[in-house]
């Protein structure tokens, strides 16, 4: 068994160090423009608070194309060459959650070294992590819904989740404003939604993305390879 | 040959629908090991479903699937000693159109455990094939060989090949046989290989699996098959009267003549039915018998 | 060997009849070895079963034998069998049959003969 989880973490790994190589060229290409178009005077500077933007703006920009392509072309691959789908799983969550925490990782220590606010450091980069994570585990189960029922699934899906945060927003909008009493519910929740540390709403994505974890693996578990 | 474990692949009653529709119909199957096995039906009987429910790729909708008594579904231990090695659609060959075919070998070998790089490098020069060609550039013919070189060097213990000559000319054709002999003579380890091309194939395998509309028809020895199945031709009167009380599969007529395709129990004698009669009997090749058994959709059958 | 396999008869039969004809040839001579059935499976592109079962119908019928280890070996006195063998199923293969197709032609038995001497003359 360790064996083989070994060997998907030697090939699945090998796939998402050559999208980080693609991440780091985005986030160089990005440095490089912001170079290019900044004051003379203050070059390093202006790249260097920059970065620290750049880095999760590329990770997020590529993990959509990375998580959507996944379980729709690079798993029924590695499935029509023997491996278990527990395996692929696995390792595939683990890879996930290092490239997210690299990205961050990343940002912590450029926003060290290159200057920022310092107070909210710790804050922003469990954002940046959890929003990740959230963002490749809606990818992930939109590539996958794609590859069993087709791209009108996928569609469908991603018109459900935008219609959630809509009408979750929505709500608590609406409920918060219309309210005559200052003090409601929804304006509670909202209020406490908004002093929550950054590491709370962290904890919320993290959460949010195991459960899109959990629903991908329970269509995966009886994905068929298709011809 | 080297020494082979009891790896006995058994299917159980195994269905399968898609939608409503039964595509496989509670199909039990032992595979014994050493042996090569020829798959054949037509095109929607279920032989594609069939091998990737028995290698896990594809689950049953009930009945099971073991190894030599194990599960195989979701276990890669026993996952590692199959081989299933089909057809690649050019558009998206599971994810690999845009795979170079030396990366595709690199993952395959990666993928199981038995790969022969030795091999595969010999057989990449055999075939002429250009490794550093995209899968999605590749013709009918070079896919094929690409199938054809993942199933022989993954060195699998149970080696599945789904239709491996499709695209290939009759020179590569027989190359293909010729390889697979070889390495079946050199390592003894089991082949199933389904194919269209049957009269072909028949002389490579020893033991042939007919599925007919998601149904198993037959699981026999391929002499013992063809010994026991005969065209018998001559006036119509004459070739019912000698046909009584044998399986009558097709029925060809032309005025007053009739040919009847029939078959005898196992170890039967067709002269025993047709002495005495004025016919002719003839021997049919698998793939005429095939078709006598498998081609009326409404099969003019007369039983015993 | 005859390498080139029709499909009037079973695979195994042909095989079988090869090796005889290579007996009687001279190609294969008593007490030598035999191609295994591996290497008549390589050669002809066959099952090594259905080699086998032609080499084990002929080690039935004494023709070969086996040597633990080894491999199939002519028998001696192997090429009077095969003539032997050949001339009793001459009857059941040509004889029956010429007198059934000389009867569904109405030849009399007389014309027949004189059709066998015909024939031995000009083959002479």
């Amino acid at each position: 068994m360790r064996d083989s989880l070994l060997r998907n973490l030697r090939c699945q790994g090998h796939t998402a160090l050559l999208s980080a190589g693609g991440v780091l060229i985005t986030v160089l290409a990005l440095c490089l423009f912001s170079a290019l178009t900044a004051p003379v005077d203050a070059i390093a500077q202006t790249v260097g608070q920059n970065f620290v933007v750049y880095i999760p703006v590329s990770c997020m920009l590529w993990s959509m194309g990375i998580s959507l392509n996944f379980y729709a072309v690079c798993a029924p691959n590695y499935l029509s060459l023997g491996s278990t789908r527990g395996g692929i799983f696995v390792v595939q969550q683990l890879i996930k959650v290092l490239f997210c925490g690299l990205g961050c990782a990343v940002m912590f220590g450029s926003l060290k070294l290159f200057g920022g606010p310092q107070e909210a450091l710790g804050g922003t980069a469990l954002l940046a992590f959890g929003s990740l994570l959230l963002l490749d585990g809606a990818g992930e189960l939109a590539g996958l819904l794609a590859y069993r029922y087709g791209k009108w699934a996928m569609l469908l899906y991603g018109l459900v989740i935008f219609v959630i945060c809509l009408f979750a927003g929505g709500v608590f909008g609406i409920f918060a404003a219309s309210s005559q009493v200052e003090d409601n519910l929804a304006a509670r929740l909202l209020q406490w939604a908004a002093g929550l540390p950054a590491a709370g709403i962290a904890g919320l994505a993290v959460a949010g993305s195991a459960v899109l974890a959990a629903v991908t693996w329970i269509f995966f578990r009886r994905t068929a390879v298709k011809s | 040959m080297e020494a082979r474990n009891d790896m006995t692949l058994r299917c159980e009653h195994v269905s399968k629908e898609y939608g409503g529709k039964r595509v496989l119909d509670d199909v039990t199957l032992e595979i014994e090991p050493g042996r090569i096995y020829g798959l054949i039906g037509r095109n929607g009987a279920g032989k594609t479903t069939l091998l990737s429910i028995l290698t896990a790729q594809n689950p049953a909708s009930s009945g099971t699937v073991t190894l030599g008594g194990q599960q195989v579904w979701e276990n890669q231990k026993m996952l590692d000693h199959l081989c299933f090695s089909r057809e690649l659609n050019p558009q998206n060959a599971f994810g690999n159109a845009s795979y170079k075919v030396k990366e595709y070998l690199r993952m395959a070998a990666a993928y199981y455990p038995n790969w022969d790089k030795a091999y595969a490098e010999r057989l990449i020069g055999l075939f002429g094939l250009d490794v550093k060609k995209r899968i999605a550039k590749l013709s009918k013919g070079m896919l094929s060989m690409v199938t054809i070189i993942v199933a022989l060097a993954s060195r699998a213990d149970i080696t599945i090949l789904d239709e491996p000559v499709a695209g290939l000319d009759i020179v590569s054709r027989e190359r293909f046989y010729q390889l697979l002999i070889e390495d079946y003579t050199e390592t003894g380890r089991t082949f199933i290989v389904s194919t269209h091309i049957i009269e072909e194939a028949a002389n490579v395998f020893e033991k042939v699996i007919i599925l007919h509309e998601g149904r198993l028809k037959l699981v026999e020895d391929t002499v013992g098959l063809v010994a026991r199945f005969w065209a018998v031709s001559g006036r119509e009167d004459e070739v019912d009267a000698a046909c009584a009380g044998l399986d009558v599969h097709h029925v060809d007529r032309m005025g007053r003549g009739k040919t009847a395709y029939v078959s005898t129990e196992p170890g039967g004698d067709i002269r025993r039915c047709t002495d005495g009669h004025a016919v002719d009997i003839a021997p049919l090749s698998l793939q005429k018998l095939f078709v006598a058994l498998c081609g009326d959709e409404t099969a003019e059958g007369e039983t015993k | 060997m005859n390498l080139n396999l029709s499909d009037e008869k079973s695979i195994y039969l042909q095989i079988g009849e090869s090796i005889e004809n290579d007996i009687l040839r001279g190609i294969l001579l008593e007490e030598e070895r035999v191609p295994s059935t591996n290497e008549l499976a390589r050669a002809y592109s066959i099952n090594p079963a259905t080699a086998a079962k032609g080499i084990n119908l002929l080690v039935e019928q004494g023709i070969l034998y086996k040597k633990r280890g080894i491999g199939m070996f002519v028998a001696s006195g192997a090429k009077q069998q095969i003539i032997a063998k050949r001339k009793n199923s001459f009857y059941d293969s040509f004889i029956v049959s010429l007198v059934e197709e000389a009867r569904s032609l109405s030849i009399s038995e007389d014309e027949l003969v004189e059709m066998i001497r015909r024939a031995r003359e000009e083959k002479k």
